[in-house]
């Protein structure tokens, strides 16, 4: 490159302007400026389009035409509009919703968490967990409980405290990851019902493992 | 000579900035068309189509594109054309403003999609409102853009009625991430890092706050500047304090190069954090060092809703050189949504649209809250907030290279 | 205290890269007084042509084999991209006010952003830069990773050079020559035109260094990354003393020890808690270059230049 010519010869005659005879730079510097400018500039220019050829040529992102006028026929069944087909997936068919807790058996430290079941596609509730070390929660009834459309049920989840000092008092969004199952497969669904719950956990965890007066009622 | 020159100079920055000028206007001014006796109504949509966030702006952008598109094939609104006008915020609130300006003025703009931050969609808010034009998000997830700054005491005040979004808030992201971590990972010590923004800012405090109260231990905390790109100083801060893992408050453009420093600085444990880091840049940018790192994101994973599938087969199909991205699904929703706010609107006036614009605007902000259709994220709809009544949240791990979903909530506010 | 070895190992490395960026201020204000606030985005230029050279290469040759090359383009570029710049925006402006030649600047680098944007495939957001892969490397109680030891061998070869070259060679002199008075130099017949090309030139070449090492250890580049770079280096070569080729070497590594130690150390003081961490690191390299300046206006190694016009 043109670049590069300046600055080998650069070296030896810098200060070299009373020495004999064009060197090529000063032929170079003898033609027009008009014409040195030009093949500077074209020199540029054709390296930066070679060197951007070469790297839109190499590893390029998969040609894929930009949006070609024939392929938007294909996005009229776009979703929007369209009923999702039956089965739904868990996630989307179950409506869960905390209802209540009631204090069980104050020596053995159980209580039981209502909730309420719904779906607009048929689907089972077959496990329910909440992860705090220190605490078991399971469903009251043995076996799965089948929701249909239209058919809410009341779900009994029972929960014993194993450890009091392992509890977290006012952790702000406690939830139950609940397993849902039907033709999809089984799909576990974090259920985190809300301040309403929250309160009520809270209240339970402080009455079943006595008064703690150190943690002053608090709601986030 | 040295006229020459300048003239030569000139001429190039003038040539230069024109080119750029052509390549910024180069939008998509598609789908508008010659309309016989059909009127067409432009949707606004702002997002960060060109910087660091660009990834999810480009996926918002064509999604929204998208939708437009299959509006108009479908004439889901007999006698109007929809057209979409893209214009780019940078990920600046000034932008944006000014972007929310030049809608307002455009009297053919019907209501606006975007933006994808939070501090962006707060500089805009007001603008649509004075307009009486309504704005839905499909990003925006800092809480007071719908239930006023005094949200956290449970104060809820909606602060501007002309404000929607389909993306759901992060009020529970933090707090969801810090029960997982801390109950089901078992990993108890983390290091806190923030960028100081609204949103990072806003998510690390909310997680910090969650899992102290479940007993966790933050062994340290830390801000940075997320226009830098080293934060070897910070990592190995980290990586002495030997935490079981790192939340950071941010989004990817930082968040993936402080966890590659990080990591190689000597963290042992992955980096989590909010829906501004589940993208796919993130795995790109921290390559192996993002393996096993975890972020949450709003709605539940695209891929296991029915809905979501059509919208996938149909985005591949219309050929966009760029991913949808996290937000691809909620932009064609947040876009859907306006167009079915014009639909009942022209059902209302006898299948005919106010000829005033200013009329037509605000009957479209009030048909909006009753709005409701089955979209690409689930059930779309709007609550007394402006917030979307579909609320679900998922956990998502980097396995192989890829953000695979690990968990998904449902929740209530 | 025991990560001290590990925070002066980062900080020295940061120090070396800013310093490698600053020799380009200072050489060039050295010799015609202007700052080419345009130089971060030459460097970021150099960075692309090293990308560039990467991905010429066919898939999956040893990165070790590829370095000379991409060095070789990484300079190429940013030499080109320098000698462009003075040529067709700074020396038709050599005698105008000062004021024209800094606009200028400003412009250019704006430009220069603009072009990677608009024309560099998929610019638009950061790429990816090749890394060395392997653990890193335990030297002296530090972990020094495999990239950054490029840059801990490439800076002291390169301030070497450079060293050598100013001070043995004739065009080293010459450059001496016009750099303590241009006219006089001009009469002693020292092509100044020359000289000041050759300064743009030597600070883009390592400016095409430091872009190399800069994707090599940070393993990304986006079409940004010479703002803040320039920025940074900018500072280091006023804390060193604008003008001294050494003094840019010193005040990068100074620059990068004051952030390392800032973000590490100044949250550990009693009362400072809420100073410390790494959103504060930038006020506190700036509250020392105002220390320093405060001291010695001619930065640490500058010399007082009052008789100069």
């Amino acid at each position: 490159m043109g670049a590069a010519r300046h600055r080998d010869e650069a070296e030896p005659d810098v200060l070299a302007s009373g020495r004999e005879g064009p060197g090529v730079r000063e032929r170079w510097d003898a033609l027009p400026a008009l014409l040195r400018r030009g093949v500077l500039g074209s020199a540029a220019l054709a390296l930066l389009a070679a060197g951007g050829y070469a790297v839109a040529g190499q590893p390029g992102p998969p040609a894929t035409p930009h949006a070609a006028p024939s392929a938007s026929s294909e996005p009229q069944d776009t979703g929007a509009s369209l009923h999702p087909p039956h089965p739904q997936h868990p996630a989307q068919a179950a409506r869960i919703t905390f209802r209540g807790i009631e204090l069980g058996d104050r020596r053995r430290r159980t209580f039981t968490i209502g909730l309420h079941a719904a779906a607009t596609s048929p689907l089972r509730l077959t496990r329910v967990r909440q992860n705090y070390e220190g605490l078991r929660v399971g469903l009251a009834s043995p076996g799965p409980v089948s929701v249909r459309p239209g058919g809410a049920k009341h779900v009994e989840v029972t929960a014993k405290i194993t450890s009091c000092d392992r509890l977290p008092l006012r952790a702000r969004s406690p939830f139950l990851d609940v397993t849902l199952s039907n033709e999809m497969g089984p799909f576990e669904l974090s259920v985190i019902p809300g301040e309403r719950y929250t309160r009520a956990l809270t209240h339970a965890f402080r009455t079943l493992c006595g008064p703690s007066v150190a943690d002053s009622p608090e709601n986030p | 000579m040295r006229h020459r020159s300048l003239l030569i100079l000139t001429t190039a920055v003038a040539a230069g900035s024109l080119t750029l000028t052509a390549c910024g206007s180069r939008g998509d001014n598609s789908g508008g068309g010659s309309s016989g006796d059909t009127k067409t109504l432009t949707i606004g949509l702002d997002a960060p189509l060109t910087g660091d966030l660009s990834a999810l702006g480009q996926g918002i952008k064509n999604s929204a594109d998208l939708a437009v598109k299959t509006a108009n094939k479908k004439k889901t609104v007999e006698g109007v054309t929809f057209k979409l006008e893209a214009l780019d915020d940078a990920g600046q609130p000034a932008s944006g403003q000014t972007n929310a300006t030049k809608f307002v003025a455009d009297q053919k703009v019907v209501g606006a999609v975007g933006p994808l931050n939070s501090n962006v969609g707060q500089s805009m808010q007001k603008v649509f409102d004075k307009a009486g034009m309504v704005e839905v998000s499909p990003a925006n997830t800092a809480p007071e853009l719908t239930q006023g700054t005094a949200w956290r005491s449970g104060k809820k005040e909606r602060p501007f009625k002309t404000y929607f979004r389909t993306s759901t808030t992060d009020a529970i992201q933090g707090p969801y991430a810090a029960q997982y971590m801390y109950n089901e990972k078992k990993l108890k010590k983390v290091y806190v890092i923030d960028d100081k923004k609204t949103y990072g800012k806003g998510l690390a405090a909310t997680f910090r706050d969650e899992f102290e109260k479940l007993g966790g231990k933050v062994v340290g905390t830390d801000h940075v500047d997320p226009k830098e790109k080293d934060f070897n100083a910070v990592a190995n801060k980290v990586a002495k304090a030997k935490p079981d893992f790192v939340y950071y408050g941010g989004e990817y453009p930082a968040g993936a190069p402080l966890a590659d420093q990080a990591k190689k600085a000597g963290l042992k444990g992955p980096v989590v954090g909010g829906d501004a880091l589940f993208s796919a840049e993130y795995v790109k940018l921290a390559k192996k060092n993002s393996e096993g790192d975890i972020a949450s994101s709003v709605g539940a994973p695209l891929e296991s809703l029915d809905s979501a599938k059509t919208f996938m087969k149909a985005y591949k199909a219309a050929g966009y050189k760029l991913p949808y991205e996290a937000y691809g699904g909620y932009a064609y929703d947040a876009t859907w949504a306006i167009i079915q706010a014009v639909k009942a609107v022209a059902e209302k006036n006898d299948g005919k649209l106010p000829g005033d614009m200013n009329e037509t605007r605000e009957q479209v902000a009030e048909a909006m809250q009753d709005v409701k259709f089955d979209g690409v994220s689930g059930a779309v709809g709007f609550d007394e907030y402006g917030d979307t009544t579909n609320k679900q949240l998922s956990l998502y791990e980097v396995k192989d290279g890829k953000h695979t979903p690990v968990k998904t909530g449902t929740f209530k506010d | 205290m025991n990560d001290l070895p590990q925070q002066l190992a980062s900080g020295l490395i940061l120090g070396a890269m800013y310093g490698l960026i600053a020799i380009g201020y200072t050489m060039v204000y050295g010799i015609v007084q202007l700052i080419n606030f345009a130089h971060g985005e030459i460097v970021m230029f150099g960075a692309f042509g090293g990308l560039t050279a990467w991905l010429m290469l066919p898939k999956g040759t040893s990165l070790m084999l590829a370095l000379p090359l991409m060095l070789v383009l990484a300079v190429g570029v940013s030499v080109l991209v320098g000698i462009g710049a003075e040529r067709f925006a700074y020396r038709p402006l050599r005698n105008a006010p000062r004021l024209a030649p800094l606009i200028t600047a400003i412009g250019l680098s704006i430009m220069l952003q603009q072009l990677i944007w608009s024309f560099y495939p998929d610019a638009k957001k950061a790429r990816t830069f090749p890394q060395f892969s392997g653990e890193s490397v335990h030297l002296l109680g530090a972990n020094v990773q495999r990239g950054e030891l490029f840059l801990l061998i490439a800076a002291p070869v390169c301030m070497i050079a450079l060293g050598f070259f100013v001070a043995k060679t004739r065009t080293g002199r010459a450059m001496q020559a016009t750099s303590q008075d241009p006219d006089t130099a001009k009469l002693m017949g020292i092509n100044t035109d020359r000289i000041i090309v050759t300064a743009f030139a030597i600070g883009a070449a390592f400016g095409g260094v430091a872009a190399v090492a800069y994707g090599l250890k940070y393993g990304q580049i986006d079409f940004k990354i010479g703002f803040i770079l320039g920025l940074k280096a900018f500072t280091a070569a006023v804390l060193g003393g604008i003008g001294n080729i050494y003094g840019a070497m010193v005040g990068g590594l100074v620059l990068g020890l004051a952030e390392s130690l800032a973000t590490a150390y100044i949250e550990l003081i009693p009362g400072m808690e809420l100073f410390g961490g790494g959103a504060w690191k930038n006020v506190w390299a700036f509250v020392l270059l105002i220390l320093v300046l405060l001291v010695r206006p001619q930065g640490l190694l500058g010399e007082r230049i009052a008789d100069r016009a």
